[in-house]
């Protein structure tokens, strides 16, 4: 896996196909409690599925395929990843760092 | 033996798991649903027997965790935590594994006895991923059994191996997961405030981490058990510890990689399923919506060609021969009597009964769509038209029921997680036009615009959307201001239907409907029979008459008089009730075609057209009401629902009627 630490992007502005992983959820704790429940933890690897630039967008998390509305996809912190080197084991992700 | 035992084995299992089609098959027909106590969630328990002993099966909402982010989930952890089930069954999706295991991560710490059914091993084998089991099984430490419950597989080993926990003969050695190390200190000093505080049945353990992860309904528990210091130093840790939620649930979520890291292997990366090719085109916002029409359209001819026919057939031959036979068996006996049954009964709950067929295809096609797994797609691709009315996606489900019976789109508004949006999708989806409506609408609308029938009805189906959309964005941006709740939902892998449990659902649904029509609609109608007799026997003399005449002022702002008004007063027990009290009213005998001749000869055309206007938006039939007085547990708000439609509907009808004057 490559992985670039210094580049950080809202999960909204990956374009389909491309992998990123989870650097941090805002947001309420409501909103962020039911994110890392779908799999949404620090470290995850999500990968894009559709987006057309408005409206929601489908992400592939954790092998299920979850719909998200763009503010929320907004608020979801990610640092992409090169694709065609990307890792099929999310486990291998940095650690939690804190805050 | 201990056949006198009973065993109870809760189900758990997160959504779209195929959890419906193991307690359908485990219970079949031996059954109840019925709601949780206290709650709107539908409990269903059911029955079934192994080696002689009887077990208690509760099915337990549908959750992807136990924490209180939804009332489901608060139900599901109480249930275990409180009702002590012998053994706790929780079905997985293979497919979706690791994300599945998350709630066997949160079941351990409920420290209750698990048996592990690994569902949908046939989908995962399409999709590439191979799992073993008994790999699965040594990891965790508890049993596990693969299963493809649709086909029947894999049932029977379920219940052994949940028989076996039950009596003791499987150990459970489960492997808990544990907190993120740099969480550890923290969960030891609130273990050690909490000491043993905690109420009967709750794991200490457990507590802590409910509290770090900010679960509001533990904290208020908590809150209430621990002297107010002692609690201040609770609160600075969680205060000062605010993101542990996201470590917590990264807790479990490494235990979920240590446990399948042996166990699963992986398509490679590129193969392109099933599921992602039909939702290249299901999802798209152009050919999603197509097909979204498309699907709409054929439920809606299924509906109308299919069940229409039916439902006259039940109103012409069931109901109207029953009418004639209880004329002539109560011939010798008094008039009254023939009247209350004949037109109390059976004109009002009776005609309500004749829509069942319609209901019950309704039900089915709905079914089938949910069971593949379409209706998630039909959510996403409406979703950017739902966020105008302060809304998201999963209100169209609800809403899209309504065409059917208007109680359904009510009842059905339980899957919105927040209350906000669930009001306000209970109170604006009375606007939707049910069949009750659309058939009093294609009856009179040819009588008066003979070619301009179907624009005229496509007009009124319209004012009635806008009307609905419109009442959605003022009362999001007035009344019900608040908070947008995110929009995040799971998308289900597309597979193949299960007749039976389609089956099961819709006969359960059509038993309630029997249920409603038998009780408060069977009332309602008698009410206002009886209120049509009353004092004289005479309609045109009755209490009713005195009401409709006192009405004639708001009905004239409309062009009614007070027969109108009266046939819209009518249509509160039932929508299709207008037609018939019109013909009571304008004393038409009792064939159709005449009831159409005598109203062309005593109503214009621009009154008959605010009419329809005014019983289209009306306030909602007395089992609508009903159901929105149970799904709000609040007559507050149920009248002011029903007050706000009788403004706009006779606002809509004067606006219609005095426009119709200008042209």
């Amino acid at each position: 896996m490559i992985d670039r630490p210094g580049i950080t992007l809202a999960l909204a502005q990956l374009r389909p196909g491309e992998l990123g992983y989870i650097r941090a959820l805002r947001g309420g704790r409501g909103f962020i409690s039911r994110l890392a429940t779908l799999g949404f933890t620090l470290g995850a690897e999500v990968e894009m599925v559709q987006n057309y630039g408005r409206g929601p967008l489908i992400v592939m998390i954790r092998d299920s395929r979850v719909a998200l509305g763009r503010g929320e996809a907004m608020h979801i912190l990610v640092s992409p990843a090169i694709p065609q080197v990307a890792s099929s084991s999310p486990s291998a992700a940095p650690a939690y760092s804190g805050d | 033996m201990d056949e006198q035992r009973v065993i109870t084995v809760a189900l758990a299992g997160q959504p779209n798991v195929g959890k419906s089609s193991v307690f359908n098959t485990l219970t079949g027909l031996n059954q109840h649903v019925g709601n949780w106590p206290g709650k709107t969630v539908e409990q269903r328990t059911g029955t079934f027997a192994y080696n002689g002993v009887t077990y208690r099966l509760v099915d337990l909402p549908g959750t992807y965790s136990l924490t209180a982010n939804s009332l489901e989930e608060v139900i599901a952890r109480e249930y275990i935590i409180r009702e002590r089930p012998d053994v706790v069954a929780v079905i997985l999706s293979a497919p979706v594994l690791e994300r599945n295991l998350y709630l066997v991560a949160e079941l351990l710490g409920l420290e209750a006895p698990l048996v592990v059914g690994l569902n949908m091993v046939d989908v995962a084998e399409q999709e590439g991923m191979r799992i073993e089991p008994r790999v699965l099984e040594a990891a965790m430490g508890i049993p596990v059994v693969p299963m493809t419950a649709t086909k029947g597989l894999g049932i029977q080993e379920l219940v052994r191996a949940v028989d076996e926990v039950a009596h003791g003969r499987t150990p459970q050695q489960p492997q808990r997961p544990e907190i993120r190390r740099d969480h550890q200190e923290v969960l030891d000093q609130l273990l050690a405030l909490i000491g043993a505080r905690a109420p009967e049945g709750y794991p200490a353990q457990w507590v802590a981490l409910k509290l770090l992860e900010g679960d509001g309904e533990i904290s208020a528990l908590m809150s209430q058990r621990i002297p107010a210091e002692e609690w201040a130093a609770v609160s600075r840790i969680l205060l000062e510890h605010e993101d542990a939620v996201i470590a917590v649930a990264g807790g479990r979520y490494e235990w979920v990689a240590r446990m399948v890291r042996a166990a699963v292997v992986r398509p490679r990366a590129g193969q392109i399923t099933l599921t992602s090719q039909l939702d290249r085109i299901a999802t798209h916002p152009f050919w999603g919506l197509l097909v979204l029409a498309g699907i709409l359209g054929v439920v809606f001819w299924l509906t109308y060609t299919v069940g229409a026919p039916l439902q006259e057939w039940l109103q012409v031959t069931v109901v109207g021969g029953l009418g004639q036979l209880i004329t002539s068996a109560l011939a010798g006996g008094p008039r009254w009597l023939t009247a209350l049954l004949v037109d109390g009964v059976l004109g009002g709950a009776g005609t309500v009964i004749t829509f069942l067929p319609i209901l019950a295809i309704f039900f089915a096609t709905l079914g089938l769509l949910e069971d593949v797994g379409y209706m998630a797609r039909a959510a996403y691709v409406m979703d950017r038209f739902m966020h105008l009315m302060g809304m998201h996606g999963k209100s169209f489900l609800p809403l899209f029921l309504g065409f059917g019976c208007n109680v359904s789109s009510v009842v059905g508004a339980r899957v919105i997680e927040s209350p906000r949006a669930r009001l306000l999708t209970v109170l604006i989806s009375p606007l939707v036009p049910c069949t009750g409506r659309m058939a009093v609408v294609t009856f009179l609308a040819p009588l008066f615009f003979g070619r301009g029938a179907l624009a005229v009805t496509w007009g009124l189906v319209a004012i009635n959307l806008v009307a609905l959309a419109v009442l959605g964005v003022v009362l999001s941006k007035t009344l019900l201001r608040g908070e947008q709740v995110a929009f995040i939902m799971e998308m289900p892998l597309y597979h193949l239907p299960n007749p039976r449990t389609i089956a099961i659902q819709v006969w359960q649904r059509v038993g309630e409907f029997l249920h409603k029509a038998g009780t408060m609609i069977l009332l309602v109608s008698v009410l206002i029979w009886l209120l049509g007799a009353v004092p004289t026997g005479e309609i045109q003399t009755s209490l009713l008459a005195a009401i409709g005449r006192g009405l004639e002022p708001v009905g004239r702002l409309m062009g009614l008089d007070w027969r109108m008004m009266l046939a819209l007063l009518s249509s509160f027990a039932a929508k299709e009730n207008s037609l018939a009290t019109l013909g009571v009213l304008f004393g038409a005998g009792d064939s159709a075609g005449s009831l159409g001749s005598v109203l062309q000869a005593a109503i214009g055309a621009r009154a008959a057209w605010a009419f329809l206007v005014v019983q289209m938006l009306f306030v909602p039939c007395v089992a609508t009401v009903a159901a929105m007085r149970q799904e709000t547990r609040s007559w507050g708000w149920t009248l002011a629902g029903v007050v706000l439609l009788l403004v706009l509907s006779l606002l809509g009808g004067t606006a219609a009627y005095q426009i119709a004057g200008l042209l």
